[in-house]
Order: structure tokens, then C-alpha cells, then sequence
């Protein structure tokens, strides 16, 4: 608390000196009626501390602007007058910013920077230069016929002393923020030399007669108008308060288009052009920050909004790649479940046949011939469902993709002979031949073994099944488009016209094939397709009722 | 001669049964496992002659069995016949690799039959 109020009689001691040494260095300026000048600084000093620290550093102010005027001859009640009017000034210009413009401790926009001049610059300086002039008055220290001229100084003095110290202030106590780049300070030394040469002209009167005229002011407004564009707020300020004081030195050393008779006289038409011509930069400096803001706003948004995308984006893939992994999970559990039914559905069809095959050996006891027939239906009944078992659970492999057909060089005929083997004992059992034509040439196919010997097995046991009597023949030969053809021809059944196109489809069961064959379940030759197109081949049929089939495989050749 | 000794591991209990009635019947001595840690331990036990084996077991499946048996050199030679109810050819060869003398399908292989190939494995005993 106390050193609070220690800082605040600092403040005040700090902002009393500061007034009273402008103020004092103003009045040296030929003050019209002695109180009166257009040089005035602390007008603008004294808007910057309430703007900056509060509206409670008012007693530093008062005691300034008091004393001064105290010093400088004025009537004691008439020094208090001034003192007062100097004090509202500041304090009802500071309070316009903020109430209309929401100013807070810097200029944020256009708004605030044209409330900045007119509320707190030509506004509020109305107030002091009423109220020092007609003290002046009432107290009898002016004539009325220089109250106006007299109050004129006055206000534009004050004016003067807001548009250039309060910016000037408020910007240049900020200096570590500012930073400029080599090619930004080259441009502004390039700008401030103008504006030198500009004022050595116009000021200076270096270039001679042709040269001196009241109307090459306008060149001022070109560096200017170069610093608002480019340099903003603390370039211009101080643009404005160098040529502010090389006109006010070059006026008072009789130089310059703005020289009369009185250098309070002269110093009018200067302050007014510098009125004018410092209002204008201001101006535009906000106008040109305004819409650096709205960019950085923009760029900003535009950032904001990328990144949202990406958010978006990001959150979508997440969710796909989420869908996808549940999906194979899904996939994976059904396989799963596939292969952990098919393992327990077999285990009891193993034991069932089993001790069927055990009890129709013989060995175990005796079983008379009827018993023995129906415990053989049994066991083909187990073989059949164990056979339904294995295909439901190959098609559910193959049709998930899941299988592996792991490609490889064989020679196809030797594969058949193979397989046929396996086979010979069931064929002579139905006193049916096999005939198997070779041609010389190359039978070497590129695909998986294991699933070219199941289909063949598959195709082989069909054809000896629907075969009464006569014999099956194969033949491998070299057939069009790179493909080794495996022929397996029976003489048996033959296939109903309606049905060969189906015959290769899933749980496909003609009405005559089932009549005739009860034990199909409609995968084999679906499989055997499947597995046949994953190899790459091709498989067909063709046939007659009651004359045969024949099926036809073909392989990729290598 | 000597009553083979043949260790059957089958987590499946009636047919582990009913291997043993057809394996008794042909006169072999007759030791069972239900699972694949068992099987080692009754392998370390009694030195089977022959091992049936199943593919598909608790604790340790068969492959380990035979990983098992093929790096200890007092049981590498022992003869394994791995039997699956499935015919997958990647059993098979894995089963191979790993030394077994041979792969039945139960599904597919009459009791009768897995007797016979077992007991012509162990002729040379």
C-alpha cells in the first residue's frame, strides 16, 4: 500500500516536472498576451500520463499548469482558472477516447486513431483555452480586443501539442517491440533523407530565390504520406515532430514560407499547416494499420480454419481406418469361428466312424448281415457329413480369400497318375478302366500341387460315381493361349442340358442328380471352380444324358 | 515278441479310447496324455516305442511336442505318427519338417488302418 502511494507521488513529481519544463519552454515561444503560445507540449504530456497511468496523476497537472502561470505573472485566481482548465483538457479528452473510441493503453484502429483527434485533439483543447483565456479576461490581464486572437493561440497550441506527444509518447515508450529489416530501414533512411532535403528546401531556402515559395509546403506531404504507408504509427510521429520542430526553429530564425511580422503571428499559419498535415498522416498510418490487421485477421483465419480441416481430416481417416481394422477383426473372429466349428464337428464324426468301421470289421463281436447293413449306411452317412464338414469349411476359406495358392513348376500328367493311384482300387470295384493318353510334349503347368491334386481327386471320384459301367479316359495336352487342358471323359450318366450351366455353382443339386446320387452336397465342383480360377485356369463341362461327361481343366503352361 | 510300447496325445477322451481298445487289441502296450506337456512328461517317463500324436492340443499343441522330442537326443528317434482331424497341407509339412513319419486325417482314416500304418513304423524295433 505505501509504496503504491510512493509510486503515485513519484508519478505525479515526475509528470509536475515534465509539465512545468515544457510549459515553461513554450511560453519562451512569443506566448500571445503572455500565456497564450503555440508551442505547447505538456498539453500533450499531460494526455499520455492520464492515458497511461490513470486519471488520478490530474494533481501533477493542475500544480504544472498552476504554477507556471503563477510564475509567468498571472493573478493568483486566474492562474487557478488556467490550472483548471488545463487539468479538464486531459482529463475529459482521455475519457472521450475511452468511452467512444474504447481506448485502452494503444492505438488498435481507425476508430480509436480518429477519435484520437478530434475528441481528444480539437475537441477537449477547446475546454483549457476557454477557460484560460476568460480567466485572462475576468481577471483583467487581457483586453477583449485580443481575447479571440488570444484564444486562438491557445487551442491551436494545445492541438498541436496532443496530435504530436501523445502518439509520440504512447508508441516511442513501447521501443523494443519496433524492428525493421535491412531493406525496411534502407527505405526509411531513404524516406527521412526526403524529408530532410525537402525542409532544407523549404525551411533552409538553400536553393535560392526560384525556390522560395509558400506553395512547395505540399512537398511535406510526400515522405509523409511515404512513412504512413510503409513505416506506420512511430515512424510518422516522429517524422512529424522533426519537421515540427525545424519549422518552429527555422520560423523563429526568419526562414520559411511561414515568416510574418510577429513570430506569434507566424506561428499561427505554421500550426495550423502542421494541424493539417499531421491529422492527414495520422489518418492514413491508421487507415493502412487497419488493414494490416484485417490481414493478419485473414491470414490468421485462414490458418485456423486449415488446421480445423486438417483436424477434420485427420478425424475422418481415423474413423475409416478404425472401420476397416473392425472389419478385419470381424472377418478374423468368423474365420475363427469357422475353423473352431469344423475342428469340433469332426472330432465326434471321427469317433462315430470309428467304431462304425470297428464294430463292420468283426473284430469287436459279432454282427449279424442286417446289422452289418445298416451300420454301413451309418458310416457312409459320417464319411458324407464329414465330407460336407471339410467343403463348407475350404469354400469359407477361399470365398474370404484366406487361402494360399502357392504357385509352382509340376508336370501335370505326372500329378494324374498320381491321383489316379488313389483311385484304382474304387474303380476296379466297379470293373471300370482308366485310359490315360499322354502326348510327347511338355505337360508342365505353373500352379498350386496340393489344389490341382483336390480338384482332380474331386473331378475322378465324381466320374467313377456316375459311372455305371465302360471306363473314364484323360487326356493332357498342350491347348490354346498358353494353357496345358486335362480331359477326364466318362461314359456315365451325363448331366441333364438345364443343369450344365449351374454345375459349377454353389449348393447346386440337380432334381435327376439327386434321385441318383444322394450323397452330393453341392460343393465339390463349386470348390473346384473356385480353386481352378485362383490358380488362374479355366474349367468346363460338356455332356450328354445317359452318353457321359467330360470336364475339361485348363492350366497356365509354363 | 516284446508288447510295443505306443504313448497316444489326444485331448479328445472317447478317442482316446477308442484307439486304445484297437490298439490294445493288436497287443501293444497302451500309454495316453491329454495334452502336450502331459505327452512329454510321459515320453521323459517311459520311453514310448511309437508316439500318436495330435495335432491340435491344450498347453502345448503338437508342433511343440515334436519341437520337443527333435531336440533331445534321447527321444529324437522315437517314431511319431501326427494325426488332425483336418487335412491341411500346411500341417503336414510343418509336421514333417519337425520329423514325423506320417500325417492321417481321423476323418478320413479308419481305426483299423492308423493301426496298421503305426505298427509298420515300429517293425524294425
Amino acid at each position: 500500500m505505501s509504496s503504491l502511494r510512493f509510486s503515485y507521488f513519484i508519478k505525479i513529481g515526475i509528470l509536475f516536472l515534465a509539465y512545468f519544463i515544457t510549459a515553461k519552454i513554450g511560453l519562451s515561444f512569443d506566448a500571445v498576451s503572455g500565456f497564450a503560445t503555440l508551442v505547447w507540449p505538456p498539453s500533450g504530456i499531460a494526455l499520455a500520463a492520464i492515458l497511461l497511468f490513470g486519471y488520478r496523476l490530474w494533481p501533477g497537472i493542475f500544480l504544472g499548469a498552476f504554477l507556471v502561470n503563477l510564475i509567468t505573472g498571472a493573478p493568483f485566481f486566474a492562474a487557478i482558472g488556467m490550472g483548471t482548465g488545463n487539468t479538464l483538457e486531459p482529463l475529459l479528452g482521455a475519457y472521450l477516447m475511452r468511452r467512444f473510441t474504447g481506448f485502452k493503453d494503444t492505438f488498435l484502429d481507425l476508430r480509436q486513431v480518429l477519435g484520437f483527434i478530434f475528441l481528444a485533439g480539437f475537441l477537449s483543447s477547446l475546454i483549457s483555452a476557454t477557460f484560460g483565456t476568460s480567466s485572462l479576461y475576468f481577471n483583467g490581464a487581457i483586453d477583449i480586443s485580443v481575447y479571440l486572437k488570444t484564444w486562438i493561440a491557445w487551442w491551436l497550441g494545445d492541438v498541436l501539442g496532443v496530435l504530436i506527444f501523445v502518439p509520440l509518447i504512447i508508441y516511442w515508450s513501447r521501443w523494443r517491440n519496433v524492428y525493421f529489416s535491412i531493406r525496411e530501414t534502407a527505405e526509411a533512411l531513404l524516406m527521412l533523407f526526403l524529408l530532410f532535403i525537402f525542409c532544407l528546401i523549404i525551411f533552409g531556402e538553400i536553393l535560392g530565390e526560384p525556390f522560395i515559395d509558400p506553395l512547395l509546403i505540399f512537398l511535406l506531404f510526400l515522405p509523409l504520406i511515404w512513412s504512413a504507408l510503409r513505416f506506420g504509427f512511430r515512424m510518422t510521429i516522429f517524422c512529424i515532430l522533426s519537421l515540427s520542430v525545424i519549422s518552429i526553429i527555422a520560423t523563429m530564425s526568419g526562414r520559411g514560407p511561414f515568416v510574418r511580422v510577429s513570430l506569434a503571428e507566424s506561428l499561427v499559419f505554421l500550426q495550423i499547416f502542421m494541424a493539417v498535415i499531421s491529422s492527414t498522416s495520422l489518418i492514413i498510418t491508421g487507415i493502412i494499420d487497419n488493414l494490416k490487421q484485417v490481414k493478419e485477421e485473414l491470414t490468421k483465419f485462414n490458418q485456423e480454419l486449415e488446421i480445423k480441416v486438417k483436424k477434420r481430416a485427420n478425424a475422418l481417416i481415423k474413423s475409416k481406418e478404425e472401420q476397416l481394422r473392425h472389419e478385419i477383426q470381424l472377418e478374423e473372429k468368423e474365420r475363427d469361428f469357422v475353423s473352431m466349428a469344423s475342428h469340433q464337428l469332426l472330432t465326434p464324426i471321427a469317433l462315430i466312424r470309428g467304431y462304425l468301421s470297428m464294430l463292420l470289421s468283426g473284430k469287436y463281436g459279432n454282427v449279424d448281415s442286417i446289422a452289418s447293413g445298416y451300420l454301413s449306411e451309418s458310416l457312409k452317412g459320417a464319411q458324407r457329413m464329414a465330407k460336407l464338414v471339410k467343403d463348407l469349411l475350404t469354400t469359407s476359406s477361399i470365398e474370404s480369400g484366406h487361402i494360399k495358392i502357392e504357385k509352382q513348376v509340376f508336370d501335370l500328367t505326372v500329378v494324374l497318375l498320381e491321383v489316379l493311384k488313389d483311385f484304382r482300387s474304387k474303380a476296379e470295384q466297379k470293373h471300370l478302366k482308366f485310359i490315360v493318353n499322354v502326348r510327347k510334349e511338355s505337360s508342365s503347368v505353373l500352379a498350386d500341387i496340393h489344389y490341382t491334386r483336390e480338384v482332380l481327386a474331386n473331378i475322378i471320384d465324381n466320374a467313377i460315381k456316375y459311372t455305371k459301367k465302360g471306363g473314364i479316359s484323360f487326356t493332357v495336352k498342350k491347348s490354346a493361349n498358353g494353357f496345358i487342358s486335362i480331359s477326364i471323359e466318362d461314359t456315365g450318366i451325363g448331366i441333364n442340358r438345364n443343369d450344365i450351366p449351374h454345375v459349377f455353382d454353389r449348393f447346386y443339386m440337380s432334381k435327376n442328380w439327386l434321385t441318383r446320387q444322394s450323397d452330393s452336397n453341392g460343393l465339390g465342383l463349386y470348390i473346384s471352380r473356385l480353386l481352378v480360377e485362383k490358380m488362374g485356369g479355366t474349367i468346363t463341362v460338356e455332356s450328354q444324358v445317359d452318353k457321359g461327361s467330360e470336364f475339361i481343366i485348363n492350366l497356365p503352361q509354363v | 515278441m516284446i508288447m510295443p510300447k505306443i504313448l497316444i496325445v489326444e485331448d479328445d477322451l472317447p478317442l482316446l479310447r477308442m484307439y486304445q481298445v484297437v490298439l490294445q487289441k493288436a497287443g501293444c502296450q497302451v500309454l495316453s496324455a491329454l495334452d502336450g506337456e502331459e505327452g512329454i512328461e510321459k515320453v521323459r517317463d517311459d520311453n514310448p516305442d511309437l508316439i500318436l500324436l495330435d495335432v491340435v492340443l491344450p498347453k502345448k499343441n503338437g508342433f511343440q511336442v515334436l519341437e520337443y522330442l527333435k531336440s533331445d537326443v534321447n527321444f529324437s528317434r522315437i517314431p511319431v505318427v501326427c494325426l488332425s482331424v483336418l487335412h491341411q497341407e500346411e500341417d503336414i509339412e510343418q509336421c514333417k519338417r519337425l520329423g514325423a513319419k506320417d500325417f492321417l486325417v481321423k476323418t478320413d482314416v479308419d481305426p483299423e488302418d492308423v493301426i496298421s500304418k503305426v505298427l509298420s513304423y515300429i517293425k524294425p524295433h
